[in-house]
């Protein structure tokens, strides 16, 4: 085994690593929302947050888990990544926008209601937490990326032993 | 990356279908919950057929549960509580209960406070008889309210800790979702109840 395909093995290790914390932390998030008394309970934390009229909070209540739940299985999957990552990232981004809105700006003392009943005050540390989870989504994509796709990107020829052209380098 | 894109718009169309197959089974099948429309009814407009919109509205409620005698409450002219709550102002469709008249319920024990405030605040202090009804876990413990409250036109007043405080308006707004109808807010809550000194002896602290 060379240095080379050890580089290919780790970054392929790490980003399916990253994956799977991004994913089973959204499968969590999920659970504590799923059931008849967590989405009612969800629809009341979405409505603090004074983006949606109150009427329409049930809508993403019900969804919206159920997006985290495929978004999160279809980001374990190397197949499917990029389709899980463009959700998870996308709600990533929004979950940031809506508590910096809300709690931030509005400076609203609201609950997070990230994962469930009792997830904690809506902040700072959600928003960095977030933006972590989005930076392993991030990673788990970049890592992942064949190496010629990436060289052609970059305007280069294709090396035969950059990271992540296993078939190649083995 | 059009086939990302359109793999995602299909995952997005999934969990509208699971959305959809849960609430319309799961969700609205479970027994004691009530029924959870797409689209909600912002006040309803039953809250305005309620006991709350009347110039007197305790005139429906039950009786005290502590009243000594017959007549209490009903003849009790100035001392009343119906005399003290007077129904002047509304959020979102809720009767907006004043120091006064939160006083006169606590000493006559005819209404059911409760505390929407979160555990860490109920644990350090909170009225004495209420109920703990947490803003982030109304659902769970809506319970509490159920094994307390005698009949759905019983007078329940909401406090939490004051100011914007949203959590006692969801706590109402669950409530009436309930079909609790005479459901009241304390909108100055626990600041006031601190502040103004008169609350005394109906505060109670620790565990």
């Amino acid at each position: 085994m060379t240095a080379t395909s050890d580089n290919n093995t780790l970054y392929r290790i790490v980003s399916h690593l990253c994956a799977l914390a991004v994913a089973v932390f959204f499968l969590y998030a999920a659970w504590g929302k799923l059931g008849p008394a967590e989405s009612r309970q969800f629809a009341v934390e979405i409505g603090n947050y004074k983006i949606l009229p109150a009427a329409y909070t049930n809508i993403p209540a019900v969804i919206l888990p159920f997006i985290e739940v495929f978004g999160a299985l279809a980001l374990i999957f190397p197949a499917t990544r990029k389709a899980g990552s463009l959700l998870i990232g996308g709600m990533l981004l929004f979950f940031i926008g809506a508590v910096f809105y809300s709690a931030i700006i509005l400076d609203l003392k609201i609950s997070c209601g990230c994962t469930g009943s009792g997830s904690g005050a809506a902040g700072w540390s959600v928003i960095g937490r977030n933006a972590l989870l989005f930076a392993g989504v991030i990673l788990s994509n970049l890592l992942y990326r064949p190496a010629a796709a990436r060289a052609e990107a970059a305007g280069f020829e294709v090396d035969p032993v950059l990271p992540g052209d296993a078939a190649t380098a083995e | 990356m059009k086939r990302h894109i359109g793999l995602a718009i299909l995952i997005l169309i999934a969990s509208c279908g699971a959305g959809a197959i849960a609430r319309s089974t799961w969700y609205n099948k479970t027994p004691g919950y009530p029924h959870m429309p797409w689209v909600k009814d912002a006040v309803p407009a039953t809250t305005d057929k309620t006991p709350n919109t009347s110039k007197d509205p305790q005139k429906d409620m039950d009786p005290p549960a502590s009243g000594t005698n017959g007549q209490s409450h009903a003849v009790a002219s100035k001392e009343s509580p119906a005399e003290v709550c007077g129904c002047e102002k509304r959020i979102e469709g809720f009767c907006v209960a004043e120091i006064d008249c939160v006083l006169k319920h606590l000493a006559a024990k005819d209404a059911i406070i409760v505390d929407a405030r979160e555990d860490h605040d109920w644990d350090e202090s909170r009225l004495i008889g209420a109920v703990h009804l947490p803003s982030s876990a109304i659902y769970e413990n809506i319970n509490n309210i159920m094994a307390v409250v005698p009949t759905p036109q019983h007078m329940i007043i909401v406090y939490c800790g004051g100011g914007q405080c949203e959590a006692s308006k969801n706590v109402a707004i669950v409530l009436r979702e309930f079909e609790y109808t005479n459901v009241w807010l304390y909108e100055q809550g626990w600041e006031e109840i601190e502040a103004s000194g008169r609350f005394g002896d109906y505060v109670e602290s620790g565990d």
